[in-house]
């Protein structure tokens, strides 16, 4: 079912719930009619629901590929950090060296 | 007499520090226009996952409202129970879809709270805390080298330090540039297709040339259910039925009232993003080479700092 014929079938839908709606209101408390309207206040959910659900497909598919992108960008921001932890690696290996000059003096 | 062995390597080091800075860095690198941009979209995109998956909470909230007036007022027995059943049952599946509406959209947070990250200073002060801790490391070694051997070396730290500094500032502020442009331009398509989808989420609830949405259409039908009602019971109804029903058609306009906004925020959080887009890939105009003069210019400016600092 597209989604076109999904959203024109919960028109109907509703259109046919006010019908029976106003026909309770003429006629009173008839018990078919009262299961009619139960069914159809049912079956308005589910097409709702499918509909919103083809929506939310929709932004799903967005989102994932989103999710790609940042775990990128946080491999970027770890690279970044890399920069300042090489200095810090250097300033080791100088401390190696200074330490070696300690033992000789 | 201290020996001043080192100057003319310090130079050649200093000038193929500042050569490779330039030429990795391309002489573009992240302006304080570019990480503005980058602070304004994130502010556009700030809380903004709750706002689609409280308009589906509110419909939900008013359909089980909407069957609860049924069940109530015209619905006898048996009939009655289900219905009653039905509407907390439905209010809890659409709940779920309000749930993950928002866990979906939480991606653009992450996504603004990244983007703020990758263009944070952080990375420069870091690197200026490790530069200026190896400029005096090998400042010690010199005073140690020179105490082992009697030598008189000029110490050469703050030099190094500086170099360290003010190449790996730029290289830092390039490879910044470079991520959050391929980040943003890679986003983008994808930021119009999130559009799209909430969008179309929204029209569901709104009022479109497609005609009424679930809104408006549920809050007619409560009103037709209160008309029944009150025709049935033939009299007036209660004050505490009154007053629900004005609280009710009240939760219906601010529902309405909020997919509005959660449509116009979508769009502004577009035009946001593609601002930032547009930013990031603008050729060089007079405005922006003035910037990045300047970005060098204080890049340099925390090296000599630092240099300064290291040679007291």
């Amino acid at each position: 079912m597209t989604s076109s014929a999904k959203k024109q079938a919960l028109q109907r839908v509703k259109e046919a719930k006010r019908t029976v709606l106003a026909a309770l209101r003429e006629n009173g408390e008839l018990l078919n009619l009262q299961e009619l309207y139960l069914f159809l206040n049912q079956t308005e959910d589910i097409l709702s629901m499918a509909v919103i659900d083809e929506q939310l497909a929709n932004l799903q598919s967005a989102q994932k590929k989103l999710e790609e992108i940042t775990r990128r960008i946080k491999e970027d921001i770890e690279g970044l950090e890399d920069v300042a932890e090489k200095v810090e690696i250097a300033t080791k290996a100088v401390k190696g060296v200074t330490d070696a000059f300690k033992t000789i003096a | 007499m201290r020996m001043n062995v080192f100057p003319v390597r310090h130079r050649i080091f200093l000038f193929m520090a500042t050569l490779w800075a330039m030429g990795a860095s391309g002489c573009a690198v992240l302006t304080p226009s570019q990480v503005q941009e980058v602070e304004r979209f994130a502010q556009a995109t700030k809380s903004y996952d709750v706002l689609p998956g409280a308009v589906i909470e509110a419909q939900a909230e008013l359909r089980k409202r909407e069957k609860i007036y049924a069940a109530a007022g015209f619905i006898p027995g048996d009939t009655s129970l289900a219905q009653i059943e039905d509407a907390s049952a439905a209010r809890q599946e659409y709940q779920k879809r309000a749930d993950q509406a928002e866990r979906l959209l939480s991606v653009l947070d992450e996504y603004a709270r990244l983007l703020v990250a990758l263009t944070a200073d952080n990375f420069t002060s870091d690197l200026q805390d490790e530069a200026q801790k190896l400029g005096e490391r090998i400042d010690r070694g010199i005073g140690e080298y020179n105490a082992a051997y009697q030598k008189e070396f000029k110490d050469f730290g703050g030099i190094i330090a500086a170099g360290v500094r003010g190449a790996g500032g730029l290289y830092i502020k390039r490879r910044q540039t470079l991520a959050l442009r391929e980040a943003v331009t890679r986003a983008d398509p994808l930021m119009e297709e999130m559009t799209v989808a909430v969008n179309g989420l929204l029209d569901l609830y709104l009022t479109t040339s497609d005609g009424e949405g679930f809104i408006r259409q549920t809050e007619q039908d409560i009103k037709e259910l209160f008309l029944a009602n009150v025709q049935g019971s033939m009299a007036k109804q209660p004050l505490y039925v009154a007053i629900h029903t004005a609280e009710t058609l009240e939760l219906a306009e601010n529902a309405y009232r909020l997919a509005e906004k959660a449509r116009a925020a979508i769009g502004n959080l577009r035009q946001s993003h593609r601002a930032l887009k547009e930013n990031l890939q603008r050729k060089q105009t007079l405005t922006s080479a003035i910037e990045t003069v300047k970005v060098f210019a204080d890049e340099v400016g925390d090296a000599t700092v630092l240099k300064k600092k290291l040679s007291r």
